[in-house]
């Protein structure tokens, strides 16, 4: 942008939920149904635990899925944030359960099965809302992360899609974790279409402002200026449903339109992204 | 005003009716690509008995405006005398709005129900945002996000501002995803190259 001046006013607008995702995982929606693509336990700790807390925090009931490894990470943060697991699951607000013990529940010959899979959610959670105690609930569960990590996609699909349905039918916000390489071409062949068409929002990146750079310098150093005939195709082009940042719609926009330049902007990007990691912050 | 009470004309070249309510934006690429597209939008809207409000930004200030409309043919001072149009600068305009964007949405729709009381047959606002700074961006984006769902009932139509050569491909996938329509001249007519 340029380098005029801005009346105060704009400058002391709102915090965007466009520039982070915590607002977003703060205030999902009654049946949004979100997911974040992550690669270091770092970032994937910190949202599950911010989901959790805030939830909370607003007096819903939140239902963790979680492997017993991770939720030595989640439970960790959760406690830095000031709450006690173990009294909130006394109260009845949090509900645990092991995704490793929970999924051979449903699946069959290596799928899903519906009809098992989602009375189970639908007691879970009306256990959850403890007779109306509470009405609001969250649901964060790395069930159909695990299928997808063992090369189960078909399956992690199937589940997801499960999830999808009961989370409208049930009213409840579902957040999602996928062990997924944004910058990694395959996971457009198949996987991250999946994602999109399964769920409202994507979060694609701990560091918005960083993924916007990068993303950005990317598309300019392989491709040059969107101008002309591709302005018109960039503007006239509608994503697919979910909502993500402008970023990730751009990768997509690109691997649509100019697929031959869609690899070799996702190596930059990832370069660019890497250099900046590696440069000590200001 | 003719045609159904809820179409006004656009007044670009190629572009008919367009509804109340509708929140567009285009990109220019300097003062003479913004002035083809403002002034025969706000001459429709002078035409179609609505309040007209200019907020003017860098390459086309207040001044500019005004008289972009007079060689048009139109009396920007009569107008203004009148209470027909309104042309203030972006710092005039905003500075008045100490708050945030609801605030500023705010003022946006007690000017429609002013503008209605008043007998005119709606409101017609452009904005400039070349002064929008980068550190700002997202918290304008989100400013548009809003007016583009609070407007849509209201009795409204906006065309904002976006010069292209400051705006990257991520910036311009943000304005148009928080806009109801972009407009484009790929040649001699004007067309919508989105509308949702």
């Amino acid at each position: 942008m340029g380098p005029l001046s801005g009346p105060r006013t704009i400058g002391r607008m709102k915090q965007s939920s466009h520039t982070s995702w915590r607002k977003l995982l703060a205030e999902p929606g009654k049946d949004g149904h979100i997911v974040q693509l992550y690669q270091d336990d770092d970032f994937y700790g910190e949202a599950i635990s911010h989901f959790t807390a805030e939830g909370i925090a607003r007096g819903e009931s939140v239902i963790l899925v979680a492997t017993k490894a991770h939720w030595q990470n989640i439970s960790g943060r959760l406690r830095g944030k000031g709450f006690d697991p173990e009294q909130l699951f006394r109260l009845g607000q949090l509900t645990l359960l092991d995704a490793d013990d929970m999924l051979p529940k449903f699946m069959a010959s290596n799928l899903p099965d519906g009809g098992i899979f989602k009375p189970l959610a639908r007691q879970t959670i009306e256990k959850a809302r403890a007779g109306g105690k509470f009405p609001r609930v969250r649901w964060w569960g790395e069930m159909v992360n695990c299928l997808y990590v063992e090369g189960n996609v078909k399956g992690s699909h199937r589940l997801e899609q499960f999830f999808d349905q009961v989370a409208h039918e049930e009213t409840v916000a579902i957040f999602c974790s996928f062990l997924m390489d944004k910058f990694d071409p395959k996971i457009y062949d198949e996987a991250f279409g999946n994602v999109c068409r399964t769920h409202s929002h994507v979060i694609p990146a701990d560091d918005y402002a960083r993924h916007r750079l990068v993303v950005n310098r990317a598309v300019t150093e392989v491709i040059g200026d969107i101008k002309g005939s591709l302005l018109q195709s960039l503007v006239s082009w509608k994503p697919d449903a979910s909502l993500m940042p402008s970023s990730q719609a751009l990768l997509l926009w690109v691997k649509e339109h100019m697929p031959r330049h869609f690899e070799p902007v996702l190596v930059r990007a990832r370069e660019l992204e890497n250099d900046s990691q590696a440069r000590p912050s200001a | 005003m003719s045609g159904p009470m809820h179409l006004t004309d656009c007044g670009l070249p190629g572009i008919k009716a367009i509804p109340y309510g509708i929140h567009m934006c285009h990109f220019f690429r300097g003062q003479d690509d913004l002035a083809a597209a403002l002034v025969p939008y706000f001459a429709a809207g002078l035409r179609s008995n609505e309040r007209c409000i200019w907020i003017t930004a860098p390459p086309l200030h207040a001044g500019d405006a005004a008289a972009a409309l007079e060689q048009a043919g139109l009396d920007a001072l009569a107008l203004e005398r009148k209470g027909a149009l309104l042309i203030r600068d972006y710092t005039d305009w905003y500075a008045k709005v100490d708050s945030d964007a609801a605030d500023i949405l705010g003022r946006w729709l007690h000017e429609e129900e002013r503008a209605i009381a008043d007998g005119y047959s709606g409101l017609r606002i452009t904005g400039n945002t070349s002064f929008v700074q980068s550190g700002d961006w997202s918290a304008f984006m989100d400013y548009e996000e809003l007016l583009n769902r609070e407007q849509s009932s209201r009795r409204i139509v906006t065309l904002c501002s976006y010069a292209l050569g400051q705006c990257s491909a991520v910036d311009v996938l943000d304005v148009v995803r928080r806009h109801a329509g972009t407009l484009d001249r790929p040649d001699a007519g004007w067309q919508f190259l989105t509308s949702c």
